[in-house]
């Protein structure tokens, strides 16, 4: 019976498909129209296509993993459920609070993110812990059912507890949701203490809340999603693609819904590492550029660099601060307002900007001649020939050069004096130029040089600007693998099963409790293994990673410093200060003597072995003739300043082993590779296409 | 200690100019190239009679590469130094200057205190060491006042930047160290000499070899040195990393480049600036802002006279400074945070440079409190400078009624500095910057519980609970503090501390607005008043109020109750919409009687 492993990736516009036969090494990528009114739908339908089209049976699927853009789409839209949030009595306010602190200097109208909950739902009750854990002050149960009518009186669908120092002694909150439990069995309680143990009322509070806030639809939704997969005859398992780059099982995802915020994002970041590693590149710097935004993820030695925090649903788009913080692993990933959509305009002084406002797809840029009146990067792009109007989405949508033309001169090139063709050059450099910035930004913020990295292009945008952002950066090899519109599909085959646990435990790392954090690591170690095994991985197999968020006595922040495994005790006092140190030196150039360290919270990531998934596209997916050059037209090469014939290639009718000199284009479906003038590429075993430059 | 700087570190990121991917020429004049191309551009630039004509797209290219590198200064410094207030408050600033100390660019996402201020401490540098003795590796530091920006705290530190064998910039870093000996956190000093270590310009470095006697100096003077060294360092390697890139960016573009962009920029933001003025109708504006001061009520009086498209604040009959308490504010202090609120309402988009306020003239009588002279004691100066802002508000009112916010509760700044010892009697300091509400603008309401004019931030209560034996048993909105209006001013906030400390401690005070709350606009009415004071304790003092600008002791188990202004209101509270002010009522915000006697919720019900 063949085993075809599905991965989803349901996003904004479309539903991706990608079917592996990991015994013939079958191979097949499909889209369809999401469908946002009943996602189950779109994936149900799309399901049975993909079976159809590839030859298979719905009931020859082992294994389907989804990642999805629902729950951040809950979130940017305000479309969860009504949630009661429980706090500690004075600490009303945590929630609408935030940070305080103000995102833009000069903005005098600009404000924080709505909170999840209004005020009058932040309810709170008598009682408190201190920070290691003792009770100040007994939990006062009887004022939780005044609380419950005023929830019940304004529809509360879901609960959220947070108390003060839960992390340390979560008892009151338990304690509450037992309580719930038997008066109140029709709400579903998130509780702060299991959602994001971790120290910071703030961002714990905020976690919690977001949990609360998605897990009623999301239940529904996956309740419908496997039950309609069923019905297709459908007897494998459900994966969900965790934001962290690991997948667990339904049940688990179902148990922390907010940890699945960044899912699509972070398994197109897994499959750039894969691909790397598949080529040898273990320094990459992965670059998903779309239609309104770009994202890039540092990867490290094979591995995309993680975070523990992260801001969703911002305000303002793209600055930091205006959003909502979600206290949960994740890779670390920096975002930009830089798409094919971005739009161009001249500023207050003159400048020529390019995004973040973008032109959506809807009515989209000039050149789609849907009503979009702005100049945007693929308008700029079609001018300069990099893309072709007649193969746009490999042919189902033509572009229009005249309108994108006509956008540039009006918004662009007349007011600022120069001709069209600069105007349109002066875009792609302009947003490459940003996108550049950021990842330098990004790279000295994590002390990471990343002058040896290899640029992973793809997106629909990725491949076209990925030479002129290589070349700005210094880095002289690109990465464009085949299907780059269905990256994060392919990342979902390629990331392991894999859980993450976190738990804050304040002290001095010489008078640290070491039975206390051997427990703590027991507990969570123990929870993982279970999950884990349970997706049928050999206990033996399973690779726990500690560390420990760690800092001088004093400071305000903190670094992740690895902890051995195994039984924890007062002799580890040496190692684990020099692991601090070595740490803390790679990252700043420099160690303090003499200032004692403290550890604040403990974290622990299981994960199987990378599956060794060997994802090759085969020659099949090749449909012309071997290096069969489409035809020529002319291209606008910023280094001669004028517009050159050059070669059009058919990335489908390029087998491996098969070498473009730039300047050229390779065009397939979803994306066009722009092989700049000092670039050269080599097609590898796996129609990866590789560009040298320099 | 590590004197090294470290390499890698300071090539982080940055992009090793390689003659391959950079031997580029742009069509159609907009051409990035090699020095030796360098000739070539500098005809293209040059040969248009005004130098304003560079190409809008170089431009942008350009100036964004320069901006990168002061951010990449800020990064370094902020991932590598300990004070929280360079942390979490970005009391910092990184700046790119000519050889003359003019200013080319400043990183973003710097609180304005200090606007300006590096390239007057520079051109300061200058006088005491000529161009002619500055070498590779030298570190330049002072922490005067005068020079710099208006308090010891905050120390101005500058490298020069050397291009084959020539001085032709300097890079410069300002930021908060978190101690300079002294009575530094509080605010009833005499004069500076109380103010902690003052260090006239000095070099910390000469040619790469540290100062050794200027930083036994300092570790001597300083209650826990290694933070404040670490941080010194910190700066070292920030300058570092501007200067190595600011080199790679001259040997790409020439000398000549940088300067031109950088005043290609100003002009173009002087023009802005001047086109924002134009718009506004010409003739004198004032207003005054009256303060508590430290034992003697103080006046800001503001005067804005628009003429064309230049503007003048004077403040002419201001309050003379004062003899007793830090509230003194150093000219340098005064213009920066005259400017900011001029530029947030006049021109808040274009990117932060010098350009902006060329068409601004301050002017602040010598001895004035907004001017205050040699030694007076100014460590406290926020207290007063952040206060500018409500005085130029006020006065822009009546002729951008639109654009300008009422008076903020959270101005200024309400500083709590707590110190003793914990439960097992080791020593803690804990510093709490307390936000009030902001002032309601003609559209919107206040926002909550937020700082302006500065953007310092308290941090985490649990993380402040365990370094220190406080507990906190209310941090929380303050119902009513939010001045009434037809827009509300945001709510200040209302914090209760136990000190469980087995020894008595000490608490410094320093903050404003309890005789004089944040004024509202246009009929909307003040914000609450801030406050101090002793609640429910065993040890009965005489006196349940707390010093407003001071230290205290406390009591092992003593509880007090700190309370931040709120913002004040705009339009009059029985213009505000009715389902508002029901919806204010159901969240609390405002209580029933409030609603009732200053919205006049029920005859408007009835009416």
């Amino acid at each position: 019976m063949p085993d075809v492993r599905l991965g989803v990736d349901v996003g904004g516009t479309f539903t991706d498909f990608v079917a592996f036969n990991p015994e013939t090494g079958s191979f097949s990528v499909g889209k369809t129209l999401t469908t946002p009114h009943d996602l189950a739908l779109g994936i149900i339908q799309g399901t049975r296509e993909a079976a159809e089209r590839s030859g298979f049976a719905v009931k020859d699927i082992s294994q389907v993993t989804y990642g999805t853009t629902h729950v951040a789409n809950l979130m940017l839209e305000r479309k969860g459920v009504r949630v009661g949030l429980i706090a500690t009595e004075g600490f009303r306010d945590v929630l609408e609070t935030g940070t305080e602190q103000r995102y833009d200097m000069y903005d005098l109208t600009a404000r924080r993110a709505e909170p999840l909950v209004p005020r009058n739902l932040r309810r709170t009750i008598s009682e408190r812990m201190s920070w290691d854990g003792k009770v100040l002050l007994p939990l006062d149960l009887a004022s939780l059912d005044p609380i419950l009518a005023t929830f019940a009186e304004y529809g509360v669908e879901t609960i959220a507890v947070a108390l003060m120092h839960s992390y340390r002694n979560p008892s009151h909150e338990r304690t509450i949701r037992k309580y719930l439990r038997n008066r109140y069995p029709e709400y579903s309680v998130s509780l702060s203490s299991e959602v994001a143990p971790e120290v910071r009322e703030y961002p714990r509070t905020s976690t919690t809340v977001a949990n609360a806030y998605v897990d009623p639809p999301l239940r529904k939704h996956l309740t419908e999603m496997a039950s309609g997969l069923k019905s297709l005859g459908f007897g494998g398992v459900i994966y969900m693609m965790l934001s962290e780059g690991g997948i667990t099982t339904l049940e688990a995802a179902r148990s922390f819904p907010v940890r699945l915020v960044e899912s699509g994002p972070a398994a197109g970041a897994m499959a750039a590492a894969y691909y790397g590693e598949a080529i040898g590149h273990r320094e990459l710097l992965s670059f998903d550029m779309g239609g309104t935004t770009a994202k890039l993820c540092l990867i490290n030695g094979g591995k995309p660099s993680r975070t523990t925090e992260i801001e969703v649903a911002r305000e303002h788009r793209f600055k930091k601060g205006s959003g909502l913080i979600l206290k949960v692993p994740a890779i670390d990933m920096i975002e930009i307002g830089a798409g094919g959509g971005s739009i161009a305009y001249v500023d207050s002084l003159g400048l020529m900007k390019v995004g973040p406002q973008s032109a959506g797809a809807d009515p989209g840029p000039a050149c789609y001649g849907l009503g979009g009146f702005e100049p945007t990067v693929s308008d700029a792009d079609l001018v300069l020939g990099l893309l072709n109007p007649g193969y746009f989405l490999g042919g189902q949508m033509a572009l229009d050069p005249d309108s994108a033309s006509r956008a540039i001169e009006d918004r662009l090139a007349r007011p600022m004096g120069m001709s069209v063709i600069r105007a349109a050059q002066g875009i792609h450099e302009v947003v490459n130029e940003n996108m550049a910035t950021a990842a330098r930004m990004h790279a000295a913020e994590q002390g990471l040089d990343i002058r040896a990295s290899a640029l992973v292009a793809f997106g629909g945008a990725g491949p076209i600007h990925s030479y002129g952002v290589a070349k700005l950066l210094g880095l002289n090899r690109v990465i464009c693998p085949l299907g780059a519109g269905v990256m994060s599909s392919i990342g979902m085959l390629v990331a392991p099963k894999s859980f993450a646990s976190v738990q804050s435990y304040i002290s001095q790392l010489d008078s640290v409790d070491w039975d206390h954090v051997n427990g703590i690591f027991k507990t969570m170690e123990s929870a993982a293994m279970e999950l884990i095994t349970a997706a049928g991985v050999e206990a033996a197999d399973i690779k726990i990673e500690r560390s420990a968020d760690m800092r001088y006595v004093g400071q305000g922040f903190e670094i992740v410093v690895p902890v051995p495994n195994g039984e924890l005790g007062p002799e580890l006092l040496e190692t684990l200060e020099a692991a601090f140190s070595s740490t803390y030196q790679s990252l700043f150039g420099r160690i303090l003597s003499d200032v004692p360290v403290e550890t604040i919270t403990w974290r622990m990531s299981a994960s199987e072995p990378p599956p060794r998934t060997d994802i090759r596209f085969l020659k099949s997916e090749l449909t012309t003739q071997t290096g069969e050059v489409k035809g020529e037209r002319p291209l606008f090469l910023i280094e001669e300043g004028r517009f050159v014939d050059c070669p059009v290639f058919d990335r489908y009718g390029l087998e491996p082993g098969a070498t473009v000199d730039g300047p050229a284009i390779v065009e397939e479906r979803e994306s066009t590779v722009f092989v700049g003038p000092e670039a050269r590429c080599t097609i590898d075993e796996r129609l990866n296409l590789v560009m040298s430059l320099g | 200690m590590v004197w090294a700087f470290n390499e890698n570190l300071a090539s982080v990121g940055t992009r090793q100019p390689s003659a391959r991917i950079c031997r580029v020429t742009h069509a159609g004049g907009h051409r990035i190239g090699f020095r030796k191309h360098a000739r070539r551009l500098e005809s293209e630039f040059t040969s248009t009679r005004r130098k304003t004509e560079f190409n809008p797209v170089t431009l942008e290219i350009l100036w964004n590469r320069l901006i990168s590198i002061a951010d990449q200064s800020a990064t370094t410094l902020v991932r590598t130094s300990f004070s929280t207030v360079v942390r979490e408050s970005n009391d910092y600033a990184c700046v790119l200057m000519d050889r003359n100390g003019d200013t080319l660019a400043e990183n973003s996402g710097s609180i304005p205190s200090f606007v300006g201020t590096m390239s007057r401490t520079v051109k300061h540098f200058l006088r005491r060491f000529p161009p002619e003795t500055w070498r590779p590796g030298d570190v330049v530091i002072t922490n005067d006042p005068w020079m710099g920006t208006g308090h010891r705290p905050d120390f101005s530190m500058a490298t020069p930047v050397f291009l084959d064998g020539e001085l032709v910039a300097f890079t410069g870093i300002i930021a908060h160290a978190s101690d300079v000996g002294g009575s530094i956190f509080s605010a009833d000093n005499r004069s500076v000499f109380e103010e902690g270590l003052g260090v006239p310009p000095m070099k910390l470095f000469s040619e790469g070899t540290p100062n050794e006697n200027l930083f036994e100096m300092i570790r001597y003077n300083v209650r826990v040195p290694e933070p404040v060294i670490g941080d010194f360092m910190a700066m070292v390697v920030g300058c570092e990393v501007a200067g190595r890139q600011l080199v790679s960016f001259m040997e790409e573009y020439g000398v000549e480049m940088l300067e031109t962009l950088s005043q290609n920029i100003q002009s173009r933001a002087d023009e802005v600036m001047r086109r924002a003025i134009l718009k506004i109708p010409d003739g004198t504006f004032s207003h005054t802002v009256f303060l508590d001061g430290f034992d003697h009520p103080i006046e800001i009086a503001c005067a804005i006279t628009i003429d064309g498209d230049e503007l003048e604040v004077d403040f002419e009959g201001t309050s003379e400074q004062v003899d007793q308490g830090g509230v003194n504010v150093v000219y340098a202090y005064t213009w920066a945070f005259t400017t900011y609120p001029l530029k947030c309402v006049l021109d808040p988009l274009t990117y932060r440079n010098e350009g902006s306020y060329r068409p601004f003239n301050i002017k602040a009588p010598e001895g004035s409190i907004l001017n205050a002279t040699y030694p007076r004691a100014v460590s406290s100066r926020h207290l007063t400078g952040h206060c500018i802002t409500a005085a130029v508000f006020g006065a822009l009112a009546p002729i951008l009624p639109d654009t300008v916010i009422a008076d903020s509760g959270s101005t200024p700044q309400y500083i709590s500095f707590f110190s003793g010892v914990d439960g097992s009697m080791r020593p803690f300091s804990l510093m709490q910057f307390l936000s009030g509400g902001m002032g309601a603008s003609s559209s919107e309401d206040g926002v909550h519980c937020c700082p302006f004019p500065t953007n310092s931030i308290p941090g985490s209560v649990e993380v402040s609970e365990s370094v220190s034996p406080l507990v906190f048993w209310k941090k929380e909105l303050l119902p009513d503090s939010g001045g009434a209006g037809r827009y509300r001013g945001g709510c200040g906030q209302d914090i209760v501390i136990e000190v469980k400390s087995p020894r008595r401690s000490e608490l410094s005070v320093m903050s404003e607005r309890w005789d004089f709350p944040a004024e509202g606009l246009s009929g909307g009415q003040a914000g609450g008043r801030a406050g101090a004071e002793r609640t429910t304790t065993g040890v009965a003092p005489d006196d349940a109020m707390l010093p407003e600008k001071g230290r205290t002791a406390l009591e092992p188990g003593e509880v007090i109750r700190l309370v931040t202004g709120g913002g004040g209101g705009y339009g009059k509270p029985e213009e505000r919409d009715l389902d508002q002010v029901v919806e204010d009522l159901r969240n609390g915000y405002i209580s029933e009687v409030a609603a009732r006697e200053v919205y006049g919720l029920d005859q408007r019900d009835s009416g």
